[in-house]
């Protein structure tokens, strides 16, 4: 025998409470298993509550006309033998929502680019290629967002004695294939007044204003080098390195450019130094225009010449870092230039592409600005991440 | 209303054997109930053939061999034709062990080596299928009866009638069983039969026809006698058993549209109680029932006891298990949405 | 190999089935002495017996039911309903009995069963009697679906239903009754699977039944300027979409054909698992051609426009593959 608290069952399908009606057994009498205890009135209709193990009525808990909910006490009874409790109403199971792990690496699928529907529309609309950007989506993807914040960022890193505008119309080239372009003044140049007197500390300068976020890197003559060096600093985040005409590869380089350069002060001096490039005809306004510029801050850009070439001789080697890129490398270069020695290619890594184009001087994205948009981030077939 | 018969002596196995079947059935359903109030059955549509156990009047004469589909209040003639009270409550609280592995519950409940091909929620829908059991009995030479019991509320239904006068025109040895119990669900038959002669119904399709008296055993099993063996001889017939539904439609309910004098005049038509007058062995019923409602005890706990079925058995038995299950939505979720494709 | 036609094949894939399996008995109504509705079961009657070509008087719910009740008992009967529209009529039958029986009780028991019944156009029955309805089968689990669109798979298609341990809807078409055509030594396609009835790298097109002629005809049309692979979806349950997928995945560009009323259609959900499974693939939406959201209408003009023909499913290839739109696209 035990004390037992009765509680209200389910008494039909939609029941979640019911009105007393009638109480059949009342307090110090006893009942058997079977017997009818309580009436009560469900949405559907009137049931009867009978006893499930014989027992002796204690206490009523409710009475007739209250309203009970499902579970709810009833009675205080004793009663013989186990007690039998109703299930547990179950709780359902858990929603468990796992936050999303990083996206993987993107993959192309075949040769197909993938994007959504919406990404494809965004790109019509927008005037530009799918090729620039990566994806975020699912497995991916290229979605819709990722086209609208705008294409994978490319870095610019000029030449000495050249400034972020020397890349011409470059940038709206790559703008055009959804790429974002950001020319950078090397120390000291253009724009930029801080000098650096030497490779590692332009490296360290140019690295506080790099993008945030995976970058292709792209530089011309030193700022080949510079970008090689910064890629291996910025690691996974360097997607490529597109080195046109870079230093650093051998020892030979023209002293004729750069003291023609740093002891410019004419247009007529300057116009010849600048004729070494083979950049293509200059007008006379044209020179007039960029010797004040050349001037300003001169001998900053000076000593940075001296630091990486002395008297004939290169004194940097980009070979160490190209060999340890961490993504892709494409270097182009002229085979008639005569600020480097375009043969200087035979020190690179056997991964290294290389582009030769005949009869073009120091500036073969210049001569070929289509393919240099074109060699720019260009979308490698990508082995599967693990 | 009940037939003069002699006192039980040993001679009258069968009789004694009628009045277990009878007790057996009661207490099961009896547990079915405790079973829902206890929160172990698997949902609320229980059926509850009390006041109904007559019907063993006519199963007596079932052998192997033969066939029935029943409605849903058919749980007393399933255990009739020999089922495990424990694996039928396992069914009912949806369990694995069910006869039916946690499937069907007790709606449809089935056994096909018992014969039982399958209990219906639909009001008809198992009728026709004792016909083409006849078919296969025919065509394969055995002397095989196929039963379709169902209640006054199937006689409402169209397809019915089409089996009747299949069976009919076929010669096919398949009875009808009809367990008027008065009720429809909550209409009473006088409301929805425009004439309640049901036997006349059968015999105006070219069915042999006879009605028996509910709340007698032995009558139902006279009358049952020359169906069932008319039907094996290739003679379709029909059985209306008059008996009372003790409860509401489902469960212990109660019926608010039965006057309470009706019930208790409706309550008096009890086939155990007819018995035990007619067997006056006290002792020896008092002991049948004794063992009947500790069997159906021991049972209800085995059943509760028992696990739900895994969830992967889900998918198993839509199709024959020679061919592929279905696949899980997850499967297919995981397919388009996963990150690696 | 002999020309027959699609009738014919579907007579000879019963007797032959008859004659290899003595528990295989056919009913319906007019399938003995009239020998069916379009001339199916001619002849069978004579050849088998009353006791297993049983003419059941007009009861459809009860003859399937009869039916269900004769394969969970042993046999294997191929009941017919005189048209498929005559399905809501036994979907309690169908959908509640025949297709649930073998879950409900737990595996136990089986129906091995087929109910072949046909539908479509063309014959101006109006609108009880000529409608597509297939997609309430595939709807429904435990069935299984085979829609005959050759005279090979008539023979070959209804052979494997009746061979299977599960119900089987046969839907035929009434307007390829007549159809010449040649069974083949073997199936065109195991049990399942769909037939690739024409290669091409342009556009994919999933179809089945009586369109699949007409979508045939418009790839000759097309060609050689489009070329177009042509799916026959024979089987829609079980249905391996496999090779639609990777057709769609060469292609990009996918169009699924059927008569039957567009919206809930086959045809509809074939799209879907289009979009879900080559979304990476596609050059444009999965398109569904179907028959429009309308009962057929009696007229033979209306009925013709009721539903997608050779010409239309030619212009609707055209304009997704080229962008060329058809003079009626304004």
């Amino acid at each position: 025998m035990g004390r037992v608290t009765l509680t209200l069952p389910r008494l039909g399908e939609t029941m979640e409470e019911a009105k007393v009606t009638e109480w059949f057994v009342a307090p110090g009498a006893s009942f058997a298993r079977g017997d009818v205890l309580l009436e009560v009135e469900t949405d559907k209709t009137v049931v009867e509550v009978p006893a499930l193990a014989a027992g002796t009525m204690v206490q009523h808990l409710v009475a007739p006309g209250d309203t009970v909910s499902l579970d709810a006490p009833i009675a205080e009874v004793e009663q013989e033998g186990e007690v039998q409790t109703p299930a547990e109403h179950g709780t359902p199971e858990p929603v468990v929502v796992r936050a999303p792990t990083q996206p993987p690496a993107p993959r192309a699928i075949g040769d197909r680019i993938a994007a959504s529907p919406a990404a494809r529309a965004e790109a019509r609309r927008r005037g530009v290629a799918l090729t620039g950007f990566t994806g975020t989506g699912r497995r991916g993807r290229i979605t819709s967002d990722d086209v609208s914040g705008g294409g994978e960022t490319v870095v610019l890193l000029h030449g000495l004695f050249d400034d972020k505008t020397g890349w011409r119309g470059l940038p709206q080239r790559l703008a055009k294939r959804g790429l974002t372009a950001v020319a950078l003044d090397l120390p000291g140049h253009g724009d930029d007044t801080a000098a650096a007197d030497s490779f590692d500390q332009a490296v360290e300068m140019l690295a506080d204003h790099l993008p945030a976020g995976p970058l292709h890197l792209v530089g011309h003559s030193l700022g080949a080098a510079l970008a090689a060096r910064l890629a291996t600093r910025i690691g996974a985040r360097a997607l490529s390195l597109t080195l046109f005409a870079p230093t650093g590869l051998g020892t030979a380089i023209s002293t004729d450019f750069l003291t023609g350069m740093a002891q410019a002060d004419t247009q007529a001096t300057l116009k010849a130094a600048l004729g070494l490039l083979d950049g293509g005809p200059m007008s006379d306004v044209a020179i007039a225009q960029q010797l004040p510029r050349h001037l300003s801050g001169l001998p900053a850009r000076t000593r940075l010449a001296q630091a990486v070439a002395n008297g004939g001789t290169q004194t940097i080697d980009a070979t160490t870092d190209i060999a340890a890129a961490p993504c892709p490398v494409t270097v182009v270069f002229g085979t008639a230039d005569r600020i480097l020695d375009w043969r200087d290619i035979a020190h690179l890594p056997a991964e290294t592409r290389i582009h030769l184009i005949p009869n073009a001087g120091h500036l073969p994205h210049l001569v070929r600005p289509d393919l240099a948009a074109a060699l720019i981030a260009h979308r490698h077939d990508m082995a599967e991440t693990a | 209303m009940t037939s003069a018969t002699p006192p039980v002596t040993l001679a009258n196995d069968a009789r004694l054997a009628r009045y277990r079947t009878m007790k057996r059935i009661r207490s099961f359903e009896e547990r079915v109930g405790e079973m829902f109030l206890k929160g172990e059955s698997a949902g609320s549509m229980l059926h509850l053939s009390i006041g109904e156990e007559a019907v063993v009047g006519l199963t007596d004469h079932m052998t192997e061999g033969d066939t029935f589909t029943t409605h849903h209040r058919g749980h007393g003639i399933f255990l009739a034709r020999g089922a495990d009270p424990m694996r039928m409550l396992a069914e009912i609280g949806g369990r694995e062990a069910g006869y039916c592995r946690g499937k069907g519950g007790s709606m449809h409940i089935a056994d096909r080596g018992l014969g039982h091909l399958g209990a219906n929620a639909i009001v008809g829908g198992g009728i026709p299928h004792v016909v083409g059991a006849g078919i296969t009995a025919r065509n394969t030479g055995t002397r095989s009866v196929s039963v379709a019991f169902f209640g006054d509320g199937g006689m409402g239904q169209g397809i019915l009638y089409e089996a009747m006068n299949m069976a009919a025109l076929w010669k096919l040895p398949v009875v009808f069983c009809c367990i008027n119990n008065q009720y429809g669900m909550g209409t009473r038959v006088d409301r929805s039969a425009g004439r309640q002669d049901f036997p006349s119904r059968a015999e105006a399709f070219g069915l042999q026809a006879a009605r028996a008296d509910g709340a007698d055993v032995e009558a139902v099993h006279t009358a049952a006698a020359a169906i069932v063996e008319g039907a094996r001889d290739g003679r379709p017939g029909f059985l209306e058993i008059d008996a009372y539904r003790f409860h509401g439609h489902a469960r212990m309910d109660k019926s608010p549209y039965r006057t309470p004098e009706e019930e208790e005049e409706g309550r008096r038509r009890d086939p155990l109680a007819t018995a035990r007058a007619v067997l006056a062995d006290d002792t020896l019923l008092n002991t049948i029932d004794a063992e009947a409602e500790a069997e159906m005890d021991k049972a209800m706990i085995a059943a509760i006891a028992a696990p739900a079925p895994a969830a992967d058995t889900m998918f198993q038995d839509v199709y024959d298990p020679s061919t592929p299950a279905p696949r899980a939505q997850r499967a297919r979720l995981t397919e388009v949405l996963g990150e690696r494709a | 190999m002999t020309q027959t036609t699609y009738r014919d094949a579907l007579r000879l894939a019963l007797s032959d089935a008859m004659e290899a399996d003595e528990s295989v008995i056919l009913m319906g109504e007019e399938v003995g002495l009239y020998g069916g509705a379009y001339g199916v079961t001619k002849g069978l009657l004579e050849r088998f017996g009353a006791n297993r070509v049983i003419d059941t008087p007009i009861s459809e719910p009860g003859l399937v039911g009869a039916a269900i009740g004769a394969a969970m008992t042993g046999l294997r009967p191929v009941a017919e309903i005189m048209y498929v529209d005559f399905a809501g009529m036994v979907m309690d039958q169908l959908g509640n009995q025949a297709a649930k029986s073998r879950y409900m009780f737990g595996g136990q028991i089986g129906v091995p069963m087929v109910l072949r019944t046909q539908g479509g156009t063309g014959r101006s029955a109006a609108a009880q009697h000529s409608q597509s309805l297939e997609a309430w089968m595939m709807h429904t689990p435990g069935l299984r679906l085979a829609m005959p669109g050759t005279v090979s798979d008539a023979y070959h298609l209804l052979r494997d239903a009746m061979r299977q341990p599960d119900p089987v809807v046969f839907i035929e078409h009434k307007g390829l009754y007549t159809m010449k055509g040649e069974i083949s030594t073997t199936p065109d396609a195991p049990w399942g699977q769909p037939a690739i009835r024409r290669r091409g790298g342009n556009l994919t097109i999933a179809t089945y039944s009586r369109m699949l002629q007409e979508t045939l005809t418009a790839a000759e049309a097309l060609a050689p300027s489009i070329e177009t692979e042509i799916i026959d979806l024979r089987c829609l349950n079980p249905l391996d979409d496999g090779p639609l997928m990777d057709s769609v995945r060469r292609t990009g560009r996918c169009m699924i054909v059927t008569e039957a009323v567009t919206t809930g259609s086959v045809a509809s959900e074939i799209a879907a698992r289009v979009t879900e499974q080559c979304f990476d693939w596609l050059e444009e939406p999965p398109l569904r051609l179907g028959g429009e959201d309308i009962p057929i209408p009696v007229s033979p003009t209306l009925e013709r426009a009721a539903i997608p023909d050779a010409v239309l499913i030619e212009q609707v290839a055209r304009w997704l593959v080229t962008r060329e739109a058809p003079s009626w696209a304004a």
